[in-house]
């Protein structure tokens, strides 16, 4: 299990965005890099991130070496109704990570 | 003169018809072929905001929006952040479901040097809408030689 950290603004009427903002902690290993023995270390980035609200999927990020170690992420959700928002990553190695919130409108 | 009239007329049909003079500014480069593939750049709709300079290359802030109004017939599809000079160009690549989303994008990259960044986005129809930053990293993402 990643450490992570996971922020929620709330949407103020249903018909605006909920604001999700993401830090995981996880090296984001290029691949480029060389120990001082000289052997190469391996690739290991977080290559995936879904976001599901009440089970449906409405968000999808495809990572790479490009994006900087302990990846954040902020990006916006529509919220019609309160629900539960899933956050789920899976990396290079096999280790997966999640991270959810309750989204509570006020009505 | 009737003749005249007449060729100076086609003449003028014939220039204003000429699909290259109000095609709107469409981009080739080589960098985009593997991504975009046949269909159109073009410039507009998407607005990447990044620091012109970036002290650390390992942890570059940046913001991209796209504006559409994310209607089922209307919508971003996907969005692409390249370099074109990481390694590998793709850095980041974002989808979002149908009427789901406001584009609204904030992350932090790697520079492996002073480039320019690309934030490609695809709309429902099919077209590639593209906006460019210049970006001076003074100390570069990459140790090596690459």
């Amino acid at each position: 299990m990643m450490h992570s950290r996971l922020q929620i603004i709330p949407a103020k009427r249903p018909s605006q965005m909920t604001t999700v903002r993401l830090l995981i902690r996880h090296p984001m290993e290029t691949g480029f890099r060389f120990e001082v023995n000289g052997s190469a270390v391996t690739k290991n980035v977080i290559h995936t991130l879904t976001a599901m609200f009440d089970g449906k999927p409405v968000f999808k990020a495809t990572l790479g070496s490009g994006v900087s170690a302990d990846p954040f992420l902020e990006f916006q959700v529509r919220t019609p109704q309160s629900g539960e928002l899933l956050l789920q990553w899976q990396d290079d190695a096999g280790e997966t990570g999640e991270a959810k919130a309750l989204i509570s409108l006020p009505s | 003169m009737n003749l005249r009239r007449r060729l100076l007329w086609a003449l003028g049909l014939g220039w204003s018809s000429t699909p290259s003079l109000f095609a709107q500014h469409v981009l080739q480069e080589p960098l985009l072929q593997p991504y975009v593939g046949a269909n159109a750049v073009q410039k507009g709709r998407v607005k990447l905001e990044i620091a012109r300079l970036a002290d650390n290359g390992f942890n570059v802030p940046l913001k991209v929006s796209v504006q559409s109004p994310m209607t089922a017939q209307d919508h971003v599809r996907r969005l692409l952040l390249l370099s074109n000079r990481n390694p590998r160009p793709l850095m980041a690549g974002f989808e979002f479901g149908p009427g789901s989303d406001q584009v609204l994008i904030s992350t932090r990259v790697r520079l492996g040097g002073s480039q320019t960044v690309y934030a490609l986005a695809q709309t429902s129809d099919g077209i590639w809408w593209l906006d460019t930053a210049e970006v001076e990293v003074t100390e570069s993402a990459c140790l090596d030689q690459t």
